[in-house]
C-alpha cells in the first residue's frame, strides 16, 4: 500500500514498533478482507467475524495494553491506537470502528487513577480468550419526549442508572443504544451518573443476568457492527467493576473513542483514494485518449480532494499525539478535550465530503457495490451519526475557546 | 400546524388536475409504498416487495399511459400545456415516498418524449406502442440504452464528443435496422424493460449529427440479452444492468425521427431528465421535512426539545429554506417546458443549460443538507427506521446520474459565458 505514503506523517512520532504494526495490519487487511470482498461481500460470518477474529485475538490488538512491558510504550498507546485505527479501516471500516471501542475500553483503563489502571481479573480474563473481544460504549445520548427526564451530561441524558446495592451495584436501563455491536457484545462499558451526577464508568460483561437485547438495528454502513438495543433490567455487578469515575475520566474517554473513530474515516478515506486513483488512470474523458485525471476540472478537485486528505491525516496523528502527551504529563486533560472535540468534526467533514467528491467522479461505479467506494460512504457516514451526534462536538469546543459556560 | 403542503408552489402555473392527480399519488404511496420501504434494500434483486407498487401506479391507476394520446387509450399529457408541471407533480409526491420508485417511474416516459409529445409527436409509433402500455393492467417499463462501457457520460456530452465515441451501431439492411452494441446503467435494465430506447450511430467514428440515431427496441427482439441488476449503494426500486444488442433487426421505421432530429428532440429527453430530477428532489425534501418535524419534537436535548434548541433551529431553517427554494425553482423549470412559446424550445442549448443548473444546485444542497440531517439524529439517523438516511443514498444517485456534476458545470459553463473549447 505504497499509496499510504502519499500522505505522510510526523515519522518522527512513530516508533519501530508502530511501523511494524502498521505493516502487519496491512497485511491481515489485503489477506483477511480486501482479497476477499468482492465474493463476500458484508458478510458478517464469513468474511468480517473471521477477519476480526485475527486481528483482535491472533494478532492481538485487543490485548495491546493489557500486558504490556514498557511502561514508556503504555504511554505511547493513543498514537498506536490511532495507526491501528487507520490502517484497519483500510480494509473495513466497521471493524475499526469495533476495535476503537475495545482500544477505549484499553485506554480508560491504564489512564485511569481511581483504579490504578489495573482490570478486574474477570474482566482481564476475558480479553485472553481465543476469539474476538468485543466492547461496547454506551454513552449519553438524547433523550426522549414522555421520559423522565434523567441526569445529563453536555446536554444529553445518561442511558442507564447505576445504584449501590450492598457490595455491588445495579445498573437499569430500557432501550438503550450502543455505539458499537450491542448484539455481540462481549463487554458494556457503561457511563452513568454517581450519587453526585459525576460520570461513572462501570464495565458490565455482556453475560451478565438482566442483559436482554432487542431486535437487530438496520443501519446505513459498518456491518461488522451488528447493534442492537439493550435493557439491562437491575444487573447486579461488583463495584470492582467500577472502571473510573468523575469528569476528567469521561473526558478521557470521549477523547480516545473521538480520535480513534476520526483514525477510521481516514483510513476509508484512505482506501478509497486508492480506488479512486486507479479509476482516474483508467479512465478516458470526452472521447478517445483523454485520461480521466488528465482534465482540468477534474484535476481541480482531485487536488483539492488529496490537500484536504494530507491535511486532515496529519490531523489524526496529531490528536494520538496530543493524547499520548496527556497520558505522559505533557500536556493538559482540558486542551486535549478541545483539540479532539474540534479536529474530529472536521477531520469527519473532510473524509465525508472527500468521498462525496470522489463518487462525483466515479458517477455510477462510485455508486456501485463492485468497485467498493460505495461501502466506505456508507460506512462513515454511519460512523459520524454515531460519534458526533448534532452539534455537541462543536458545542464543547466553543467551551474551550470562546469561555461558553451554559450549554 | 405547517405540513409538507404550506411549501409554496407557484399556482398560477398548476393544471386543473393537480390537485386530484396529487391526492392520488400521494394515497397510493401512503398504502403501497411509505409502509414498506424501509426493506426494499433487502428486495434489490427480486422486486417481490417493490412490485405491487408499481403494479399498482402505473398498471391498475394506470399512470403508465399518461403520455399517449386519448384516442390510443393514453391520458393525452403529450398534447397538454400542463406535461412539465403535471409530471414535477407526479414525480415529487412518489419520490417523498421513494425517490428510487419515482427514477423507475420516470424513465417510463424518457423514450416515450420522443415520439409522444407536441410538436413532434411519431404517430405511426405512438400506435405500434401504446397497446403495449395502455392495454394492459401489468406494469410496463422502457429505457433509455445510453452509456456505453468505454465512454461513461460521452452520450450525454455531445457537445463536445459529437457522438464520434458512440460504439453501438444502426446498420440499414433493406428496411429493417441491424443493431449491434453494448450498453450499461440505464434505470429499468437488469431485466426490468419491456421497450429499449437505444442511441446508435450510424457510421462509427462521426460526428455529423446526422449519423446519431434513436432506434426503439421491444425488449424481447431475438438479439437482446439483459443482464441481471447490479448491486448498489441504494434506489433498489431502480434497477440497472448490461445490455447487449446482437444482430438485432426492427423495422426501420422504429428509428425516431431521423437523421438530425434524433439528436435534437434527444436534447429534449435531457431537460424532461433535469425537471424530473428536481423534483425527485423536492420530494426527499419534502419528506425529509416531515421526519424531522416529529424527531425533533420527540427527542430531547439540553432538556427540551431539539426543534427548541437554537442551534437545532438554525439548521432546521436551512433546510426549510432549502427546500422552499427548490419546489419553486422546480416549479419554474417545469413551467418553462410548459411554455416553449415563452422560453424557447424545450430542446435547446439554454433550456437544458438552465435545466442542468436548477439539477446540480438541488442535488448539491439537498445531498448537503441530507449529510447534515443524519448527523443531527446522531445514531437514529444512520438507523434505517427513520428513513432519512434511505433518502441520503438513494438521493446521491440523482446527483450522478445523467453525466454527473462535473457534465452538469460544463454545459452550464458553456452557455452562460459562451464557453466555446470546453
Amino acid at each position: 500500500m505504497k499509496y499510504l505514503d502519499v500522505f505522510p506523517v510526523p515519522r518522527e512520532w512513530l516508533s519501530e514498533s508502530d511501523i511494524a504494526l502498521s505493516k502487519t495490519i496491512e497485511e491481515w487487511a489485503e489477506k483477511e478482507v480486501i482479497s476477499k470482498r468482492l465474493s463476500l461481500r458484508e458478510d458478517y460470518d464469513t468474511l468480517l467475524l473471521p477477519a476480526m477474529k485475527t486481528l483482535f485475538s491472533d494478532i492481538g490488538l485487543q490485548k495491546m495494553i493489557l500486558s504490556p512491558d514498557d511502561e514508556r510504550e503504555r504511554m505511547r498507546f493513543p498514537l498506536m491506537a490511532v495507526l491501528a485505527c487507520e490502517h484497519t479501516a483500510l480494509a473495513d471500516t466497521g471493524i475499526s470502528a469495533v476495535l476503537s471501542n475495545v482500544l477505549a475500553f484499553q485506554y480508560l483503563a491504564l489512564s485511569s487513577q481511581d483504579n490504578g489502571g489495573r482490570i478486574p481479573d474477570e474482566i482481564f480474563k476475558l480479553f485472553e480468550q481465543e476469539k474476538p473481544v468485543i466492547c461496547s460504549l454506551v454513552l449519553p445520548y438524547y433523550g426522549r419526549k414522555g421520559q423522565t427526564p434523567g441526569k445529563g451530561i453536555a446536554g444529553l441524558y445518561y442511558q442507564v442508572d447505576v445504584k449501590s446495592v450492598s457490595g455491588g451495584l445495579v445498573v437499569t436501563g430500557t432501550g438503550v443504544r450502543p455505539q458499537v455491536s450491542g448484539s455481540d457484545a462481549s463487554l458494556y462499558l457503561v457511563v452513568a451518573a454517581d450519587e453526585n451526577g459525576d460520570p461513572l464508568i462501570v464495565a458490565v460483561p455482556a453475560q451478565t443476568a438482566g442483559i436482554m437485547l432487542g431486535e437487530p438495528v438496520k443501519t446505513t454502513g459498518l456491518a461488522a457492527s451488528r447493534n442492537a438495543d439493550v435493557d439491562f433490567n437491575d444487573v447486579e455487578v461488583s463495584e470492582d467493576f467500577i472502571i473510573c469515575r468523575g469528569h476528567q475520566a469521561f473526558i478521557q474517554l470521549m477523547n480516545i473513542y473521538q480520535a480513534t473513530s476520526a483514525a477510521a474515516s481516514m483510513g476509508a478515506v484512505l482506501a478509497c483514494y486508492a480506488i479512486h486513483k486507479e479509476w482516474g488512470d483508467t479512465r478516458v474523458i470526452k472521447g478517445k485518449g483523454n485520461i480521466f485525471r488528465e482534465n482540468p476540472l477534474v484535476a481541480d478537485l482531485m487536488g483539492s480532494i488529496a490537500s484536504r486528505i494530507a491535511s486532515a491525516r496529519f490531523l489524526v496523528y496529531g490528536m494520538g499525539k496530543m493524547l499520548a502527551d496527556f497520558l505522559s504529563g505533557e500536556a493538559s486533560g482540558t486542551s486535549a478535550f478541545f483539540l479532539v472535540s474540534a479536529l474530529v468534526t472536521h477531520v469527519f467533514e473532510i473524509a465525508t465530503q472527500c468521498i462525496d467528491n470522489m463518487m462525483e467522479h466515479m458517477a455510477s461505479a462510485g455508486y456501485a457495490t463492485e468497485w467498493n467506494l460505495e461501502r466506505y460512504w456508507r460506512d462513515i457516514k454511519t460512523l459520524e451519526s454515531y460519534v458526533l451526534p448534532g452539534t455537541v462536538s462543536n458545542i464543547r469546543a466553543a467551551e474551550h475557546s470562546y469561555g461558553v459556560k451554559t450549554l | 400546524m405547517t405540513r409538507i403542503d404550506d411549501f409554496s408552489r407557484p399556482l398560477e402555473y398548476l393544471s386543473p388536475l393537480d390537485k386530484y392527480l396529487g391526492a392520488i399519488v400521494r394515497d397510493w404511496a401512503e398504502s403501497y409504498v411509505i409502509p414498506f420501504r424501509r426493506s426494499f434494500d433487502e428486495d434489490w434483486k427480486e422486486h417481490k416487495l417493490i412490485e405491487p407498487a408499481f403494479r399498482r401506479l402505473m398498471g391498475e391507476l394506470g399512470f403508465q399511459r399518461i403520455l399517449f394520446p386519448e384516442d390510443l387509450g393514453g391520458w393525452g399529457l403529450g398534447h397538454s400545456d400542463y406535461l412539465g408541471t403535471g409530471a414535477f407533480r407526479i414525480f415529487e409526491e412518489i419520490a417523498r415516498a421513494d425517490s428510487g420508485i419515482a427514477v423507475a417511474f420516470g424513465v417510463v416516459f424518457w423514450p416515450l418524449v420522443m415520439i409522444c409529445v407536441e410538436p413532434h409527436v411519431n404517430r405511426r409509433l405512438c400506435e405500434e406502442f401504446a397497446p403495449m402500455f395502455c392495454q394492459t393492467t401489468e406494469p410496463v417499463f422502457s429505457a433509455n440504452a445510453m452509456t456505453e462501457p468505454q465512454g461513461g457520460a460521452d452520450i450525454e456530452n455531445f457537445e463536445v464528443v459529437k457522438g464520434s465515441t458512440i460504439q453501438t451501431t444502426a446498420r440499414l439492411e433493406g428496411d429493417e435496422w441491424v443493431i449491434n452494441g453494448h450498453k450499461l446503467w440505464p434505470t429499468n435494465s437488469g431485466g426490468v424493460a419491456d421497450l429499449f430506447g437505444v442511441i446508435c450511430t450510424t457510421n462509427p467514428g462521426s460526428t455529423d449529427p446526422g449519423d446519431f440515431a434513436f432506434i426503439f427496441v421491444p425488449a424481447d427482439t431475438p438479439g437482446v440479452t439483459q443482464g441481471p441488476p447490479y448491486q448498489k449503494a441504494g434506489m433498489a426500486a431502480d434497477k440497472n444492468g448490461d445490455i447487449w444488442f446482437e444482430n438485432v433487426r426492427v423495422p426501420s421505421w422504429y428509428r425516431a425521427h431521423g437523421p438530425g432530429d434524433d439528436l435534437k428532440y434527444f436534447k429534449e429527453v435531457l431537460s424532461f431528465g433535469n425537471m424530473g430530477s428536481v423534483a425527485f428532489v423536492c420530494g426527499v425534501m419534502l419528506n425529509v421535512y416531515e421526519i424531522l418535524y416529529d424527531f425533533c419534537s420527540e427527542i430531547y436535548f439540553r432538556g427540551k426539545p431539539l426543534k427548541e434548541n437554537d442551534d437545532v433551529a438554525g439548521f432546521l431553517a436551512d433546510l426549510a429554506s432549502a427546500t422552499q427554494v427548490i419546489r419553486f425553482s422546480g416549479y419554474q423549470l417545469a413551467r418553462m417546458l410548459d411554455r416553449p412559446d415563452i422560453y424557447g424550445e424545450r430542446w435547446s442549448d439554454e433550456i437544458v443549460a438552465k435545466g442542468r443548473a436548477v439539477k446540480y444546485f438541488a442535488c448539491d444542497r439537498a445531498l448537503e443538507l441530507l449529510g447534515k440531517a443524519v448527523k443531527l439524529m446522531g445514531a437514529y439517523g444512520s438507523d434505517r427506521v427513520y428513513d432519512v438516511e434511505k433518502h441520503w443514498r438513494d438521493l446521491k444517485i440523482v446527483q450522478l446520474w445523467m453525466g454527473g456534476k462535473q457534465l452538469c458545470q460544463m454545459e452550464v459553463a458553456r452557455w452562460y459565458f459562451d464557453c466555446e473549447t470546453l
